[in-house]
This record gives C-alpha cells, structure tokens and sequence, in this order.
C-alpha cells in the first residue's frame, strides 16, 4: 500500500557492477602491487591508477569534461564495494577522487580545472591535503602557515603536518593565512602549492606502525603565483568547509573492510584458538557480527538519501563514530584473544590494530565528532 | 553471513506515504494511551483494534492493510515512543501472520482478531506472554515450528515478574505440553517476526528516552548553566543518538530483508535485535545518570520507559543469547571461507 521503503536499483548500475566484477577479476595484479610506502611500490600504484582510468573505473562520479566517467554517486558506491571485496591496491588518488577534486571542479577556474584534473585523475601529479599543522590539528581556525602577497603571487612561511603521501606528492592544496594572525576562520586562502618549487621541504614522518605514510611539509619563503589560489582570496574557510563535507560522504568500502577484520577474526578463532575457548568467543563475534550489520544498513540508508538529492548534514560525524570504535573494538578483541604475539611489528593484524587506532583522530577526532552531533543534530546548549 | 555471495546491495528510505501513515498511526496510539491503562478489554486495546493496525502484514482480501514489515517496523516504533501497552508486537507481528499462514481453517479467528473480538498473544522461551488470561489464542514458538494454542488449553496460568509492571506479562508454566495447531512454514517464523517487532518497539522507547533527557539537558540549569552544555553530558548523548541511528537503520534493513523473502532474513533480524538493544542499553544508562535524583522519582515518566525498554529488551530472547547465535553463524561462514588477513590501511 505504502510501496515499501526499497529503493530498487537501476539495470544500468546492475550492469555496472557485473562487467566491474568481471574486469577486476581479469585485471587486479596477482599477489597485489609492491608496498606504496617504497618508491617503486610507489610508482607502481601510480601506474595502476593510470590503468584504472584507461578502463573506465576512476573518477567515476566526475563529470567526463574533467576526465572522468560521467556517473553517479551509486556508480561510485558500488564500484567502492566491489573494489574493497575485491582487495583491489590501495588508491593513492582517494584523497583527490573523494574531495580535492570535487573542490576544484567547484571553486577552481576554468584554467585550473583544465590544468590540473586530469592529470590528478590519472595519477601523473599526486595531490595532497595540506590543512592540518602543529598549531591546527581539531581546532583548523588555528592555521598559522602565512602567505603574503608580493607582485603576482605569494610568498609562504610555515609548516603542515600529516600530509597523506607527503613523501610523493607534487602538489598540495594548503589552507593558509593571508590576514593578521588571530583571525581565526576570517583570513583564510586556498592555494595549491607545487611542492617542487624551492624552499619547499618534505620530511617523512614515521608512524607507531613503522611506516612513512605521513609527511611534515616545511615552508621557507616559497613563491606561489597568484593563478594558484583555489577561490577568493580570504574565502579559505569557506572552500575548506566544502572540501571537508565531500570528505564526509557515504564511503560504501568502510562496511566491506569491518566484514573483512571481522571474517578474518573468526577464521583465527577457529584456526588458533583451543578447541573449547571457541564457545567463550561466540557472543563477542555475534555482538560485533550485529555492529557491522548495523554499519552496512546505515551505508546503504544514507546512500539512498543522499541519491535522493538529501544533503549530507552532520551525518558523517555518526559513521566516523559508529565504525572507528567498531574497528577499534574489532582488533583490541583480536589482541586480547591472541595476545601480543600478534601485535608485533610487520604483521598484518599489528598494522591494522595501530590504522583502527588511528580512527579515532583521523578526519576529525572523536571528541569533535561528538562535539558536532550534540550541537547540529541534539541542539543541545553550547 | 560474512563468507559465501556477497551481501546484496539493498538501498532503503522511507516513502512520502509511509511518513503519512506513521502521522496516522501516531494519532491513533496516542488516543488510545491518552487514559488510565484499561487492561486487554479496555477502551484503549479497542481503538487500536479499530483502526485496523493489527492487520497490517495480512493482504486487503482478509480485511488486512497489506502492509511490509518495513511499514510496520514505523508503526511498532511509534507504538513504543508513545508507549503502547498490550499484545501489540504479539498480535500484529506473529499471531495475524500465523493465523494468515493456517489459511482458510483460521478465516474466521483472524477475522475476530482483526476485529479486536479475540485477543492474541505469544509466549517466548521464558512462556511468558502479555495477558494470557485474556486471550482467546497463543502463539507458541518453536525449534520445529510454530504451534498456536487455543486460550482454554493454555493450563495454569501465574503472575510473571518482569522489570516493567506495565507489560501484564503473566506465565503458563504447562503451555510446551498444550495442544495445538501447527502454524505451516512461510517465512521466517513467529519468533523472528516477534524479534524484529520488539527492536522496533525497542528504537521508540529509546528515542523517547534521548528526546526527554535532551529537552532536560536544556532546561535543567547547574553551577549557573544548562547542565546539557557540559562536554560530558553532551558526549554521552551524542552516542546514545548514534548506537540509535544505527539500529534503526539495522532495523529496517532487516525488515527490507524479510520483505524480500532473502535467506539471510534471521540473521539478520538478529542483528538488528542485538543492535536495538545495545542502543537502548546505553540510553538506559545515560539517560537515568542525565536526570541526576530527578531520575529515581516515581513521579518522573522516565523510569516507566527504563522499565519497558528492559522488559522489551529480555523478551524474544535476551540480548546475550541472540549474540551468540549470531556469532555461531559468523564462525559457520568462517568455516567455509578460506582464510583471510584483516585489511590493509588505505593511507
């Protein structure tokens, strides 16, 4: 009578996902591409990228002026999924597919679209984000990297910390402060910064887990011409609020990879485990059985929301909280079941425990998350 | 369920419609808990009778509303944020489906059901049900099958203590020995139906729990500010709204799932139970903290939605027990799926 709640989904996107089953089968590198934490590993997840866009398969809710594949966002939802199910290689683009892009396409000039896009779609200049920095971590208004505008362009001094792929990139989009310090989100600019450029150093930083996937990006009296800045100036905060908002939309691959810790959890109860604890563990892999559930139907609620033309809202703040702990719940039950054998360095569970860890601050720390649901969605006094 | 095809990508949202029947549904369980409870032949078990609710999984041409367990899910949480009293879950979401299963045989007592002529109820494994004494038949659930009972052979009958003195439970102590009609297999069973309405019922005791303690963290004023603008008062709400999101979410995905008859259907109402009732258990805790000594007042409303939310939350199973056999099935896929490592970190 109502028409129930199922949203069906189209032929075309059924399709889609066959023939994306079908290529990945065919074409994903046996035994995986080499560690993306080396050069070469590096390059060869660059070169994949370049394979990936030949096919078809990235970019693939952008706009086919820009490169991209002309889809939507259940395209990208259920290449997103099929693509985590099938461990395809890490994407060193996501950073750029998921909001540095979609930011450009918004705020960039029709130069810059052209200049940049395509090449950051096939991975021949690697971008990375450059808000965070010692002084800016949760509290982003906080930005102290200075650009001064000199003749037609702009000279920076400062430094940003946690740059994803610091070490490889070639361009960073910097959130900077063109105003008087203390302005707090007033006297903010974009500018992409080429990352060659003189006066430019990048120092790898070393994570708990041993690898280099971060870098500090030091600034000293480097050259930015005007072309570069990304929207007005002193429009900063507003680009940057919209970058961050394409960051929070649904990412369909989080619920595969809390399927895949939990299956390989229970594979190790069993394999592991003496035969008669396995009856102590079932509650604890039925209640995290039941969170992953409750994570993968609220992925796909607010897929159909949002392909229904509904604005995202503070609802990321939910799912960041939501999985972060269920990750991080997931591998402290693998550690305390196996004991700290398992935790040591160069194991696979030793390198998920310290990333799941890691949940909890990335993208906005659980604290802020919360912060932001009790203001925007409880409205409860401030 | 973690092993095996992959899940299937089902997308959900409420429908226009379905939101005008909520409103409808509302108005119609708001009447009927307006007055003093009036017990299973009152005044206020009538007008739901009425209003046809009860009816809603069974098709037009048995006088039901031929709705989905999707719609009825909405109904059932509505129910329980306005804390509906009687055999709703019992009824509407395992007797009308059993009497509907029978066929033709059962025509005339689903009729009287539907009509509110008859009452209905369900035990679960601890043979409790909402007024038993009242009911004209039981839904019996079971390993091999569903049974119906009829009221006369329900034996002796006992008051049963529960957490909620609202929920007129009462025990049949000789009911696994009663005679009775075997409910044919169409779908999921009694038990799983009666699962998936009690999580329903389950997310409206809990929103109202968030929604009361919200508007008090606002109102209620301590060292000179609303207590609500403390950080840890703030954070705990927040989770409370997000372990409920969730589970509504969870909810009606397995709702969707039973709708589309999918052979993962109880497993997947099991989730949505555990995660119905992980939410309302941190509601249960932070909202009771939230409302200081206030909460440990009889006059306080709140303690009349603890008290449901805990008996909801033990019955169909207590929360530890579907769990369990929700990891059985987790350690069932993990023996038929070649091992695997936990995922690489994508940065």
């Amino acid at each position: 009578m109502t028409g129930g709640m199922a949203v069906p989904i189209p032929p075309a996107h059924l399709a889609f996902r066959d023939e994306l089953r079908e290529w990945l089968a065919r074409h994903l590198p046996p035994g995986g591409l080499p560690d993306v934490d080396t050069v070469d590993g590096f390059r060869a997840h660059q070169a994949w990228e370049r394979t990936l866009h030949a096919a078809g398969y990235t970019g693939i809710s952008w706009p086919r002026e820009h490169g991209g594949a002309g889809g939507d966002l259940l395209h990208e939802a259920v290449f997103a999924e099929e693509y985590e199910r099938a461990r395809g290689p890490v994407r060193i683009t996501r950073p750029s597919l998921r909001f540095l892009g979609p930011t450009l396409m918004r705020f960039g000039t029709p130069d810059q679209q052209q200049r940049w896009l395509l090449r950051m779609l096939r991975a021949e200049d690697v971008w990375s984000q450059g808000f965070s920095e010692p002084e800016a971590g949760s509290d982003l208004a906080g930005v102290r990297t200075r650009a001064v505008r000199q003749g037609d362009g702009y000279l920076v001094e400062g430094q940003k910390t946690w740059t994803t792929y610091g070490r490889f990139s070639d361009w960073m989009f910097a959130l900077v402060r063109t105003g008087a310090p203390g302005d707090r989100h007033r006297g903010l600019t974009c500018l992409a910064v080429d990352l060659h450029s003189p006066g430019v150093e990048v120092r790898p930083v070393r994570q708990v887990h041993g690898r280099t996937g971060f870098a500090e990006v030091f600034f000293s009296g480097v050259r930015v011409p005007a072309d570069q800045r990304i929207g007005a100036e002193g429009e900063g905060w507003a680009v940057a609020m919209t970058l961050l908002s394409f960051e929070r939309g649904p990412d369909a691959a989080g619920p595969v990879r809390s399927e895949q810790r939990l299956s390989a959890l229970a594979a190790d109860v069993l394999a592991d485990l003496p035969p008669d604890d396995v009856a102590g563990v079932r509650r604890e892999l039925g209640e995290a059985a039941a969170r992953v559930y409750a994570y993968r139907s609220h992925t796909a609620r607010r897929l159909a929301d949002q392909w229904s033309g509904e604005p995202a809202g503070a609802e990321s703040s939910l799912v960041k909280l939501f999985s972060s702990q269920l990750d991080l719940d997931l591998v402290t039950l693998g550690a305390d079941l196996f004991g700290d054998a398992r935790l040591a360095e160069g194991t696979p569970e030793h390198l998920d425990l310290w990333h799941s860890r890691a949940g909890r601050v990335y993208g906005g720390t659980a604290e802020v998350q919360r912060t932001v649901v009790a203001d925007r969605v409880l409205g409860l006094p401030r | 369920m973690t092993a095996g095809d992959p899940p299937e990508l089902r997308l959900f949202r409420p429908t226009d419609a379905q939101r005008e029947l909520v409103t409808g549904a509302r108005a119609v369980f708001a009447a009927a808990v307006g007055g003093a409870d009036d017990g299973p032949r009152g005044r206020s078990w009538r007008a739901i009778a009425d209003s046809g609710l009860l009816g809603a999984l069974v098709g037009e041409d048995a006088d039901g509303l031929g709705l989905g367990a999707d719609d009825l899910a909405l109904l059932t949480e509505e129910a329980g944020h306005l804390l509906v009293r009687g055999p709703l879950v019992e009824t509407a979401w395992m007797a009308v489906p059993a009497l509907a299963a029978v066929g033709a045989p059962a025509a005339d007592t689903l009729a009287a059901v539907l009509a509110g002529e008859v009452l209905a109820s369900a035990v679960d494994d601890t043979l409790r049900g909402p007024d038993l004494g009242a009911a004209g038949l039981v839904v019996v659930p079971g390993e091999d099958g569903d049974r119906l009972v009829d009221g006369a052979a329900l034996g002796p009958l006992e008051p049963a203590a529960a957490a909620d003195p609202g929920a007129r439970l009462e025990r049949a102590p000789d009911l696994a020995r009663a005679p009775g009609a075997p409910v044919p297999r169409t779908g999921v069973g009694a038990l799983t139906l009666g699962r998936l309405g009690g999580a329903a019922y389950l997310l409206g005791v809990t929103r109202w729990l968030l929604e009361t303690t919200v508007a008090h963290a606002t109102a209620r004023t301590q060292f000179g500010a609303p207590i609500g603008s403390f950080q840890a008062v703030r954070h705990g709400l927040a989770d409370v709204h997000v372990e409920l999101e969730f589970a509504r979410s969870a909810v009606w995905a397995a709702a969707g799932e039973l709708e589309a008859g999918a052979a993962t259907g109880r497993t997947a109402v099991l989730a949505a139970a555990v995660q119905a009732r992980r939410a309302f258990a941190l509601a249960d805790r932070h909202c009771l903290q939230v409302h200081g000594g206030l909460g440990f007042t009889w006059e306080h409303p709140l303690h009349r939605h603890l008290k449901a939310g805990q008996t909801v939350a033990a019955r169909f199973g207590r929360g530890r027990d579907l769990a369990a056999a929700l990891g059985d099935a987790v350690l069932a896929a993990a023996r038929s799926a070649p091992r695997s490592a936990p995922p690489r970190p994508h940065i």
